[in-house]
């Protein structure tokens, strides 16, 4: 919370206009009379990656933006499109293009797709953002595994020939050097550099030198509340510091960019069956 | 003769064009607010809000219910100002009352506020902008930001944080005597500079 920086903003705020009024009422009615009758609700599939069931009390998972387009010139070389039976395979071969590049090489073979690559965490490159959700009949297809270092596999989707709907997709792409991450993910899941790393309820000492050994350093500290791990502990935000004291205890982190970690302090240890649900989850021993 | 049920009671999903209503009602002033508060044009505002309920109303069965209903609005008309041209009237016929009103409408004055702050915002980019505006505009907690923006807490607070200490170093930048906005702002630009 900031509130003098919130107060600055909350004061910039333009006035919000005159509220329900008839003409606002008009367009309701025309709405309903003049435009097609609402469409039965899409069906939507989630994601089913394991990674992604990981408990929210680290609230280490991870994110998207939504997409902003305009339009403008397109390179033809920002996707390689292929039909192939039914399909749609995309690669991405510029992941650095602009959204538009994509929306306008997507318009030409009939999408109506929004794609959007955001710097993401090793794991979650070539992913899509995991709090959001595939539409039916797009698929991102999984890179495999050893993708996360070799920086050598394409990110690619399947979109169904036949897909009819209009999409937005965000897509975890490799971030430049010194540029932060958008999507985020734990830093101990398949990929990051501290899956399987003995870290949890460890002092803040040992865990930089874990870091520091997999050419990680600290960049700044969330001081979690007790009982963070509860649904009402969730409630109450983390408070962000650039130092605490070496003896609080570590219990999940994340990277904010190449090199560069946020680790997740407590003064409570996280409770020893939470611990072994999340080494389950990660595959770890 | 009684009746177990109150005459409105329906069996099944309710009628689309109810639905809506409610919906509509309970939900205009915020999104209204929301687009007005981003671009001043009345035909632009008019246009925006009529172009989110209309997704609204073609997509009835996909809104959530209670204040979720209000956040997926937002995330709507949000998607909506970002692909709508200055200018570009897409549903003139919906809102022709609506524009009249809009363009007739005086709103109260606003609050003085240095135009150092305002120049500073104004320098963020339109990322920083929207979350920092969402934050003091709408009110929205981390949990509601990370619905309307479609990502997780976590980045959330990410984002959040930079905006807020890019906010901090753009204010410093003017104004060196930084520590009316408090303690934190100080901190924050610190830690960026």
């Amino acid at each position: 919370m900031n509130p003098q920086l919130d107060d600055v903003v909350r004061r910039l705020a333009p006035p919000a206009g005159p509220g329900l009024t008839p003409g606002a009422r008009e367009t309701m009615y025309k709405i309903m009379e003049e435009e097609p009758a609402p469409a039965p609700a899409l069906p939507t599939r989630r994601r089913r990656r394991a990674l992604l069931a990981l408990p929210a009390a680290l609230g280490a998972l991870a994110a998207s933006l939504a997409v902003v387009v305009t339009l403008g010139p397109a390179s033809a070389s920002a996707l390689d499109v292929k039909d192939e039976g039914g399909y749609f395979v995309i690669e991405v071969k510029d992941m650095f293009a602009k959204p538009e590049e994509y929306q306008q090489q997507l318009r030409d073979a009939g999408l109506d797709i929004k794609l959007r690559l955001l710097p993401s965490t090793p794991s979650s490159v070539g992913s899509v953002a995991p709090s959001t959700v595939e539409p039916d009949g797009i698929e991102v297809i999984d890179r495999q595994e050893g993708c996360e270092t070799a920086g050598g596999c394409p990110i690619s989707i399947k979109v169904r020939r036949d897909f009819k709907g209009s999409a937005e997709l965000v897509l975890g792409r490799e971030a430049r050097p010194g540029e932060e991450y958008q999507i985020i993910t734990g830093f101990d899941v398949p990929g990051e550099p501290m899956h399987c790393a003995p870290y949890y309820n460890r002092p803040v000492s040992e865990v930089r030198a874990l870091l520091k050994d997999r050419g990680v350093d600290i960049q700044a500290f969330d001081v979690l509340g007790p009982a963070f791990w509860t649904k009402d502990g969730k409630e109450t935000e983390p408070v962000t510091k650039a130092s605490v004291p070496e003896s609080m205890h570590v219990v999940g982190g994340y990277l904010t960019m190449a090199g560069k970690a946020a680790v997740q302090v407590s003064d409570s240890d996280l409770p020893a069956d939470l611990v072994r649900t999340m080494k389950e989850k990660t595959g770890c021993p | 003769m009684t009746y177990p049920y109150g005459r409105d009671d329906r069996v099944g999903p309710p009628d689309p064009r109810r639905r809506f209503e409610e919906l509509y009602t309970e939900h205009y002033e915020a999104v209204s607010g929301y687009v007005r508060r981003r671009t001043g044009d009345p035909h632009d505002v008019a246009d925006v809000i009529a172009e989110t309920f209309t997704t609204a109303w073609r997509r009835l069965g996909d809104v959530p219910s209670g204040d979720r209903a209000r956040l997926w609005l937002y995330g709507v008309a949000r998607r909506t100002l970002a692909n709508h041209r200055r200018g570009e009237s897409r549903r003139a016929a919906l809102t022709t009352r609506l524009r009249t009103e809009l363009e007739e409408w005086t709103g109260p004055a606003t609050e003085a506020v240095p135009e150092t702050a305002r120049a500073a915002f104004m320098r963020l980019s339109a990322d920083d902008r929207e979350v920092l505006s969402l934050v003091a505009w709408e009110g929205l907690g981390n949990a509601e930001l990370a619905q309307v923006l479609g990502c997780s807490r976590l980045a959330v607070r990410q984002r959040l944080h930079r905006a807020r200490k890019r906010l901090a170093t753009e204010l410093a930048a003017d104004d060196p005597d930084l520590a009316r906005y408090g303690p934190r702002a100080v901190r924050l630009a610190k830690e960026t500079s």
